[in-house]
């Protein structure tokens, strides 16, 4: 590039790389407009609600029956305990460069169990894959009634978009506690195995260390000084799946935020229980939403939503099969479960089908679940959940990012009901 | 990265605007966690019935006295439950004095619950508005959001430094 030219009055003329500078701002500004608009005008229509359930059951059944549910008609409280409150903390991060992201997530999740007893979750969770873009982002997202009126707000200046696909695995134990003591042991020591390692495993090698090396004499020490150490887990889930997404955003001079996301995910896993019996599951998530603020006005678009298939078995022989629709929005989660328990060769041979790659019985399973199964629905209070997310990168096809975010979750049960066989009631031993 | 250095000329100013905004915000949570006080909603002796009289929108949290070890037992025999929380954390200071975090008060509570909480790790109950704990958090994780910003902040004003001088 030529040096600037210094002309007779002292002044630099304008450099050729100013007029760049420009036109990329311009197109910047057109591009980014565009897709917001393109996915707000979509996102907002009613056919396109109607067309992503569609699209979720559709993963679910690969294309075969109908999603609705019929009504129940046999009197069938349940007997498994709920979760009636939730509180615990997470970290989520993600990393690019060179077109190449990836991303990490832990998190420690105690609830209180309808029975009294507790239950503590811990979730580990990692991707990989490729990513492209142009803008760049520099905003925080804030959620949570933490923060009065400025929840649901994004506080930034930044604009783009952005597209990626990423290979996605995790790991989520289980433990039962009969006591709050109990659980307190669990979710500390389960905190002292986060940090050791987020400190160790920055490198792969360096995980190698952590588990033949620091982790066995961090635990021997924490035995000595008669500190609580990991138990063995009631279960374990092992899962892996792919998610792709694409996003674009605008956050103009701190004051207002508009950002889209279209996208989804696809998860298949194991858990293995403590009795010898596993679980296979399966999930499809919708993560395409809209969301938007200026300064304290805050709106969302359309709720998160995720439906999940689980095949429980003992040894070869199938046990259960259920079927389980979350609905997030701002301030509630809604969770509505139909099980149908293997008694009989007609029980397996409808459950087998729903979970053969062509599923030809999604209306025989609702059918089944009236005569002899369970359906609930329960629904949480998640607005005193308080999250932060900081996005900060730089990209014009290639380029640079980082997304950190801290989460204290807290969570506690509105409502509990199941179908007696004609209308929904309530679910005494859950909320009592 | 040829495209980080491209578009760090045009985001650098952004980005060092949004991360004072960021700042700017986490300082005045910060502060408002540091001088305003929370107010005591209800208070009795351990044992006996706490009504919740009237309605509130702040969030309320349940505090023993005195702030020493010992089993206290909140929810049982009263008709709203306290709500367990790990980073909740053991000891609040209130006017001056100590006193031992027992939980959050039920968000489904209603005027004319009562709560009771017993055991011999406490003489005093107290329910107290969370508004300063409330805005400590908040603060808190803002500033760290700032500092990412921040770190980001530095990273691309380097690169289109960089960028310039290469260019030159």
């Amino acid at each position: 590039m030529p040096a600037p030219v210094a002309t007779a009055r002292g002044h630099r003329a304008p450099s050729p790389e100013t007029g760049a500078v420009s036109i990329e701002w311009t197109g910047l500004l057109v591009v980014a407009s565009l897709i917001v608009s393109f996915i707000v005008a979509s996102v907002a229509s009613p056919q396109f609600s109607r067309a992503v359930s569609a699209a979720i059951c559709r993963v679910i059944t690969l294309g075969q029956g109908s999603c609705e549910a019929p009504p129940l008609s046999a009197d069938r409280a349940p007997t498994e305990p709920c979760s009636v409150a939730g509180n615990g903390f997470g970290v989520s991060g993600r990393v690019g460069a060179f077109n190449v992201a990836g991303s990490g997530e832990k998190a420690i999740v105690h609830e209180e169990l309808s029975n009294g007893q507790h239950r503590v979750v811990v979730t580990s969770a990692s991707g990989l894959g490729v990513e492209t873009g142009a803008g760049w982002e520099a905003r925080v997202r804030l959620s949570g009634d933490t923060f009065g009126d400025f929840s649901d707000t994004t506080w930034g200046w930044d604009m783009g978009a952005d597209a990626d696909a990423m290979a996605r695995g995790g790991r989520v134990e289980t433990y039962l506690a009969n006591s709050t003591e109990e659980a307190n042991r669990i979710v500390e020591a389960a905190a002292m195995d986060a940090a050791i390692e987020l400190t160790t495993s920055a490198g792969g090698p360096l995980n190698i260390v952590n588990e033949t090396v620091i982790k066995p004499l961090v635990d021997r020490t924490r035995e000595a000084l008669g500190m609580a150490t990991t138990s063995n887990p009631t279960s374990v889930t092992y899962s892996a799946g792919i998610s792709a997404q694409a996003s674009a955003w605008m956050t103009p001079l701190g004051i207002s935020n508009v950002e889209g996301t279209l996208g989804g995910q696809a998860m298949l896993g194991v858990t293995m229980h403590a009795d010898g019996t596993y679980t296979i599951h399966g999930e499809a998530a919708s993560i395409t939403a809209v969301t938007g603020n200026f300064v304290t006005l805050t709106g969302s678009w359309p709720p998160l939503g995720a439906v999940r298939i689980d095949a429980t078995y003992d040894g070869d022989t199938l046990t259960s099969v259920s079927v389980g629709n979350q609905v997030s929005t701002s301030g509630v989660r809604e969770h509505q479960t139909w099980t149908l328990p293997i008694e009989s060769p007609e029980d397996e041979a409808i459950a087998i089908g729903l979970l053969s790659p062509m599923p030809q019985t999604w209306d025989a399973f609702f059918r089944r679940v009236d005569e002899h199964g369970q359906a609930t629905r329960v629904s949480y209070d998640t607005s005193q959940t308080t999250s932060v997310q900081a996005a900060a990168s730089g990209r014009l096809l290639t380029g640079a990012g980082v997304d950190l975010g801290g989460s204290l979750f807290d969570e506690e049960l509105i409502s509990a009901e199941y179908f007696d066989g004609s209308r929904w009631v309530t679910w005494d031993s859950c909320v009592g | 990265m040829n495209g980080f250095v491209r578009i760090a000329p045009i985001s650098k100013w952004p980005t060092l605007a949004s991360a004072v905004l960021v700042t700017i915000l986490a300082v005045a949570y910060l502060i408002r966690g540091a001088t305003i006080s929370d107010t005591v909603y209800a208070r009795g002796p351990a044992g006996s019935d706490l009504t919740l009289a009237t309605a509130t929108e702040q969030r309320l949290v349940v505090l023993a006295a005195p702030a020493g070890s010992g089993e206290v037992t909140c929810g049982e025999g009263g008709t709203v439950p306290v709500r367990y929380q790990m980073l909740g954390g053991e000891v609040r200071e209130l006017e001056g004095e100590r006193y031992a975090y027992l939980g959050r008060l039920s968000s489904q509570w209603q005027p004319g619950d009562v709560l009771r909480c017993s055991g011999g790790g406490a003489e005093e109950i107290l329910v107290v508005t969370d508004a300063a704990g409330s805005a400590r958090t908040a603060g808190v994780m803002i500033g760290l959001a700032a500092a990412v910003l921040w770190i980001w902040t530095v990273v691309t004003f380097l690169v289109a430094r960089s960028a310039r001088r290469s260019s030159l």
